[in-house]
């Protein structure tokens, strides 16, 4: 395999990197997945450049012309034919069969445990819960990796069906309301990889991205420390004014604030929410123009989404903002 | 050729005939009339569920657009799904079948046209009632496949998809009537000499499309039912959060959805498997393998359709036997395209437009089926399933496949159901419009799927090269688009001026091309002599003939009950529909068993009611005997006691009902109660209609209209309520006796 | 602990009973095959049924399906009810008269509801956890399991392969039995597979038996009880399908090849 694989990676090179995530891993699981699909792809290429030719002469050569040998078939013909799509479906089901199991590869014993996973991620209408039970942190549309460890991760769905999905880490695994799947998540250099959810899931399919960001083992744990933190005090009269609003206002009935009494998850935890690089699962980057553009009304960035569109006066909206940039 | 010159003027005469009088097309029973209804409503929606697809490309081709906003791209990409397969693929197989199938088999008609029309119309019925949906506000907007909980009144509130279920059910009954209307016609109307083994490829295949129809579409049923119960009657089957299970949706519509792809497959094969061999100048290459794949191909697709959930984490156990379930259909697959080429080769190729768009079909079906190929390998499919890899795959074989096997048999039958030929010319516009533009729309697809695109996203972010893909695959749409109506205005211009066609223009092979074209009321005068596959070439190459080459099996003896048959027919059917019924029984029931269905339910009183039905079996067993020894009283005493059985039976499932519902067990009071009631309810509907059925026989034979020479009649329904019967000795032994928990 | 290779060589039930009924079945078929002429095939199909005889009850699958593995005990269910009995039948020298029947068997054996009720029932039965733990513990019970699975895949198998060529089910109708019979096994196997109830207790249990071979299948093979299960399921559903499968398109076949005869009318009737 490995002389095709170079001429593939090569165009991959050509066509930049992680353009197209899928030929591009960053896990050992992804790469595994992504040399079948390449053998695969050669096996398929060379079957079609067979077929066709076959069509084509047959066209160009016996175009046109007086009645031909009726031919009504041989048996033989047909088993010798056979002969090729019957290996190749053998050696496939074997090499699928064989990776089914080791990308699976899970000590069963621990599956039915719940508490056990690194990372629990649940995806929401239109955006996903991160939790790392160990630790006690919760975080939204984010993940934090430390390279060339794997993570157990359990996926959860707290609505409809939703999909686990990072082209450049690996499989992609649904999330089902009550049917708790557990999948790997490993990345063996470090970088930002992108996921999305990947099973239709209501108005806001599109809109329902995350990060993930994989970093050496030291900065992860620091920045873990970090996420497990409280929230941190309003620094300032503005702040602290926005803090109040916030409280006074129902922020508090669907958005958690660690440290304080909003303790709702029906939308992200904002306990660290200005340290998180983008805004609404991924619609837009996360800069204070940009919260304020949402504060002032989601609606008109992500139709659809459940925060609806509160009228805030400007005002209200500075306080806010200065309030949750914040929460670093 | 002297008949086909004779036949030459007659098209003129029969088109204007058939056009004056609409109303003759309302009321007719005609298997070719009700064929060109089928096929032009399909036409119609084609067109509908065509231009929800140009919508759909335009709010994709730029980045972030926010031409159609997200709550109205989704109803449009369920629409166009929806129908797609329901209104457009279905309906114009079952028209071309319609039409096709009596004449080549040399029959005057269907076995059942009055049912056929029946089936026919609820297709118009059940078009209009899902797209009624967007007058109500919200077309259906949770997926083609309409995964619960998404489509649970929770999360779809409004009213599109309880739309969205009637309308399937409704088409699914017109499906499945007309699935076995041609059952039974194949097996019973052939012509003398027209061998099971002698007919047409295009038959065959629709036997086997016909017989998966009659398994699958109860499955969706089953499901539908279920999900319309959630929905209206607040019980919770597909709902995970109060016990129900959201898996068992995707299994249910899989065990549909599969051969459902083979059911919009198979027919496309077959219409390859006419046209290929006569512009090809040679039979087609074995026959029998093409045949016998297909049963094959059949089989398998009833046991793979956990393949299109590799991704829900069943396990590795079930991910490695499906892939490699699913994996062997491309044996069967790989062996047709194979006996296609090989037709190809040797022969003498005449490039008409219908052989161009049956080799584009060759190329691009290969291309769809080796990426189904990958997607069978199920890690492949952990990353490429639900992008636009999954899109590209099956609108290769779906579109570049199915559709385009139609535009081959469009252009190859329009001669015979019209009288004129459909003009070259403008046949190689639009083929070359269709290529081209179905390549550039999916092939870019591919691309787009290993770039990371989702599926059924609205919009997306400006990813790198993402902009450029998707802006190539909406120009490409609008090539189809613009290669559909010059197929129309071809259509048009043909039915006004276009060339005659004669008898056989092609000089091709099978019997519909022994009569007129159109062929008359009767289809034909006088049917030829069959002594081989070919019996057209066979009459018109007298040396050449077949059946001096290569010999066939003769025709055998048959049966002859048509109702019988179709009888047996629609029980294979409700049998799948009970076993899927019954089966939610036992998921829901078999861990939380013992407490509350044991307590709850008077297992003495119903055995004894149950002998009471049983009972009924033998007492109509009787009636039949007696029936057919033309012993008419006999017959009515025996009748009689039959449909008190029946009514003692029902009177006491009301009073048990009536209990239940008296000590606050309802259909959402729990998940005991609502599979219950579902499986207990659907048997008593049954209960109910097979006496309805006894009661009008009944009527009829105490005014002498019902004979012992028309026993069969009663043979047919006697079946029915046999079949009732061991429904419920199965219920009875699951739900009362709990031999399972 | 135990190897894989080690499994493989060692575990053999030499002193199985099924040795002696396989050298006595060999003595019987040469006796027979001297006084009848036998083709290459058929002999063939002999030594499959013999040795897929030993397989099932003598080799390490026997060992493991004795209380180590679900899955291996449904592989051997399967060998002994779908393969062994339709070699054996296979094996048989064919007769075109209907004279020289030497099979004059009581009749309801060798009718399609007959075959289809014992196969799939026999299967069905036979999965009863109670019954299976039954056949697990005592051995008595254990060789009437043994036999009327082999009796059971026999007579499914009898009326579409029968050695008489003429009073053989119309191919077409065979086909639609063999769909039939191909239903009623994957129903069970689709509910074992998906039935979180265990169908052999037993296996769960996990007691008794060398802990070493326990060990091994649990631990080196990692099949766990559930997967185990599952496996078993699986196996009853897939691979069984395959036989049906086949057997179905031998049939199609030799409907679409053998021309009809004249007398086919006749020999229908004749066969009723």
């Amino acid at each position: 395999m490995p002389i095709p694989l170079n001429c593939l990676l090569r165009v991959n090179a050509i066509m930049a990197a992680s353009t197209v995530p899928v030929l591009d891993p960053a896990s050992p699981n992804a790469t595994t997945i992504r040399n079948l699909f390449v053998s695969v792809f050669l096996i398929c290429c060379a079957i079609f450049v067979v077929v066709v030719a076959l069509i084509v002469i047959s066209v160009v050569r016996f175009r046109g012309g007086s009645t031909p040998v009726q031919d009504f078939g041989r048996r033989r013909s047909e088993v010798v034919w056979a002969i090729t799509p019957v290996m190749i479906v053998f050696g496939l089901s074997a090499v699928s069969t064989k990776l089914i199991l080791s990308i699976l590869a899970m000590p069963t014993s621990q599956v039915s445990e719940a508490g056990d996973a690194d990372l629990v991620v649940i995806g929401h209408q239109w955006w996903w819960e991160v939790r790392y039970p160990a630790a006690g942190a919760v975080t939204a549309n984010e993940i934090h990796l430390p390279v060339g460890r794997k993570l157990r991760v359990r996926v959860e769905a707290a609505d409809v069906i939703h999909s686990f999905w990072v082209p450049q880490l690996g499989p992609k695994m649904d999330m089902i309301p009550g049917h708790p799947n557990f999948v790997w998540l490993e990345a063996d250099r470090a970088g930002t990889y992108e996921g999305s959810c990947a099973e239709f899931c209501g108005d806001q399919h599109a809109w329902m991205r995350f990060t993930v960001v994989a970093e050496p083992e030291p900065q992860y744990r620091a920045w873990l420390a970090h996420q497990a933190q409280p929230g941190s005090a309003p620094a300032d009269a503005l702040a602290e004014a926005g803090r109040r609003f916030y409280f006074a206002q129902t922020c508090a009935n669907c958005h958690a604030v660690k440290g304080t009494s909003a303790v709702a998850n029906a939308a992200p935890d904002l306990t660290h929410v200005a340290s998180r690089t983008e805004l609404a699962a991924g619609v837009i980057p996360n800069t204070p123009q940009n919260l304020a553009r949402w504060l002032r009304n989601p609606q008109a960035i992500k139709p659809g989404c459940q925060m609806p569109n509160f009228t805030l006066d400007d005002e209200h909206l500075t306080q806010l903002v200065a309030y949750l940039e914040g929460l670093r | 050729m002297t008949a086909g010159s004779i036949a030459n003027s007659q098209p003129d005469e029969r088109g204007l005939s058939a056009e004056s009088s609409l109303l003759g097309w309302f009321s007719s029973v005609d298997h070719k009339q009700i064929g060109l209804l089928y096929i032009c409503t399909a036409l119609v929606f084609l067109l509908i569920g065509g231009a929800e697809a140009i919508a759909i490309r335009l709010q994709l081709v730029v980045p972030n657009n926010t031409l159609i906003g997200p709550s109205l791209f989704n109803q449009l990409f369920t629409m166009h799904g929806t129908t797609m397969v329901f209104l457009v693929g279905m309906p114009i197989l079952t028209g071309f079948a319609n039409y096709l199938v009596p004449l080549m088999i040399g029959a005057s008609d269907v076995a059942f046209p009055r049912l056929n029309a029946f089936g026919y119309w609820l297709v118009p019925l059940g078009g209009i009632l899902l797209h009624y949906s967007f007058l109500t506000g919200s077309a259906p907007n949770a997926g083609w496949f309409n995964y619960a909980p998404l489509s649970e009144r929770a999360y779809s509130s409004l009213q599109g998809v309880d739309y969205w279920l009637i309308a399937l059910l409704v088409l699914g009954i017109g499906s499945v009537s007309s699935a076995i209307n041609l059952i039974v016609t194949i097996i019973l109307r052939r012509a003398p000499g027209m061998s099971l083994q002698r007919v047409p490829l295009f038959v065959w295949m629709m036997f086997i499309t016909s017989i998966l129809i009659i398994l699958a579409i109860p499955a969706l049923n089953s499901a539908l039912v279920l999900l319309l119960i959630d929905r209206t009657l607040g019980s919770a089957f597909f709902d995970a959060s109060r016990g129900g299970n959201s898996l068992l949706w995707q299994h249910y519509f899989w065990i549909f959805g599969h051969p459902e792809v083979y059911i919009l497959a198979l027919p496309a094969f077959g219409m390859i498997s006419e046209v290929i061999p006569v512009f090809s100048r040679k039979p087609i290459y074995g026959y029998e393998f093409v045949a016998a794949s297909t049963v094959a191909i059949g089989i398998l697709s009833m046991g793979v359709w956990a393949h299109h959930m590799f991704a829900v984490g069943l396990g590795p156990a079930y991910d490695a036997f499906f892939a490699i379930g699913s994996l062997l259909i491309a044996i069967p697959t790989g062996l047709k395209v194979f006996n296609w080429t090989a037709t190809l080769w040797g022969g003498s190729i005449r490039l008409t437009t219908s052989m161009c768009f049956a080799i584009a079909f060759l190329v691009q079906f290969v291309i769809g089926g080796l990426t189904g190929v990958m997607f069978a390998v199920a890690p492949i499919d952990w990353q490429l399933t639900d992008t636009y890899f999954v899109v590209a795959h099956f609108h290769y074989v779906l579109f570049g496949g199915t559709i385009f096997a139609l535009f081959a048999g469009g252009f190859y039958w329009f001669p015979k159901m019209t009288g004129r030929l459909l003009d070259e010319r403008l046949g190689k516009i639009t083929f070359w419009l269709m290529v081209i533009g179905f390549n550039m729309t999916f092939f870019v697809q591919h691309f787009l799927g290993l770039m990371g695109m989702p599926r059924r996203t609205y919009t997306y972010g400006d990813h790198p090269g993402w902009f450029a893909l998707n802006a190539i695959s909406t120009a490409g749409a609008f090539f189809m688009g613009a290669g559909v109506l010059v197929f129309l205005w071809n259509v048009l211009r043909t039915l006004r001026i276009g060339e005659a066609a004669g008898d056989n223009p092609w000089d091709a092979f099978t019997l519909e091309w022994a009569t007129t074209s159109p062929p008359h009321e009767q289809n034909f005068a006088q049917v030829p002599e069959v002594k081989s596959r070919r019996p057209v070439w066979d009459m018109n190459h007298p040396d050449l003939a077949d059946w001096k080459l290569s010999r066939t099996p003769e025709d055998r003896r048959r049966p002859h009950s048509a109702a019988r048959l179709a009888s047996a027919a629609f029980i294979v059917s409700e049998a799948m529909f009970f076993l899927l019924l019954v089966s939610a029984y036992v998921v829901f029931n078999r861990t939380t068993g013992e407490s509350s269905a044991a307590r709850v339910l008077e297992v003495g009183r119903t055995a004894l009611f149950t002998l009471l039905l049983l009972a009924s079996s033998i007492t109509l067993w009787r009636a039949e005997r007696a029936l057919r020894a033309f012993d008419q009283d006999g017959f009515l005493r025996w009748l009689g006691v039959t449909l008190g059985l029946g009514a003692l039976f029902l009177i006491n499932q009301g009073v048990e009902y009536a209990g239940l519902l008296h000590r606050g067990i309802t259909i959402s009071s729990s998940l005991f109660g609502s599979t219950f009631f579902t499986v207990t309810g659907f048997h008593g509907l049954h209960v109910l209609a097979g006496l309805v059925a006894l009661a009008i026989l009944f009527v009829l034979g105490k005014r002498g209209a019902l004979t012992g020479r028309r026993s069969d009649v009663l043979g047919a329904i006697g079946y029915y309520w046999h079949f009732v019967d061991v429904v419920w000795i199965v219920v009875f032994s699951i739900v009362y006796l709990r031999v399972l928990s | 602990m135990m190897t894989t290779w080690q499994v493989m060589s060692e575990l053999w039930y030499w002193r199985s009973p099924a040795w002696v009924i396989v050298l006595l079945a060999t003595f019987v078929y040469t006796v027979a095959a001297l006084r009848r002429p036998v083709t290459p095939r058929q002999v063939t199909c002999f030594v499959i049924a013999a040795a897929t005889f030993v397989v099932a009850l003598a080799s390490p699958l026997a060992v493991l399906s004795s209380q180590y593995s679900f899955s291996a005990h449904m592989m051997q269910h399967l060998l002994l009810l779908l393969i062994v009995p339709l070699c054996a039948i296979l094996a048989w020298p064919l007769s075109e008269a209907v004279a020289t029947d030497n099979f004059a068997l009581p009749s309801p054996f060798g009718t399609a509801a007959v075959g289809w009720l014992t196969s799939v029932g026999a299967m069905w039965f036979w999965h009863v956890p109670a019954l299976c733990t039954a056949a697990m513990q005592n051995s008595g019970i254990f060789a009437i399991q043994t036999c009327s699975l082999v009796v059971a895949g026999a007579a499914f198998w009898w009326p579409v392969f029968r050695p008489q060529l003429q009073r053989r089910m119309q191919p077409h109708v065979a086909a639609a039995y063999l769909f039939a019979g191909c239903v009623g096994c994957s129903l069970l196997g689709i509910y074992i597979t998906f039935s979180p109830v265990s169908v052999c207790p037993l296996y769960a249990a996990g007691g008794g038996g060398a802990l070493e071979l326990t060990r091994l299948v649990h631990e080196q093979w990692g099949l766990t009880h559930r997967l185990d299960q599952q496996l078993g399921g699986l196996l009853m559903w897939v691979p069984a399908c395959m036989v049906y499968l086949g057997a179905i398109l031998a049939t199609l076949s030799s409907w679409y090849h053998v021309p009809e005869r004249a007398d086919g009318a006749s020999r229908y009737l004749a066969a009723e």
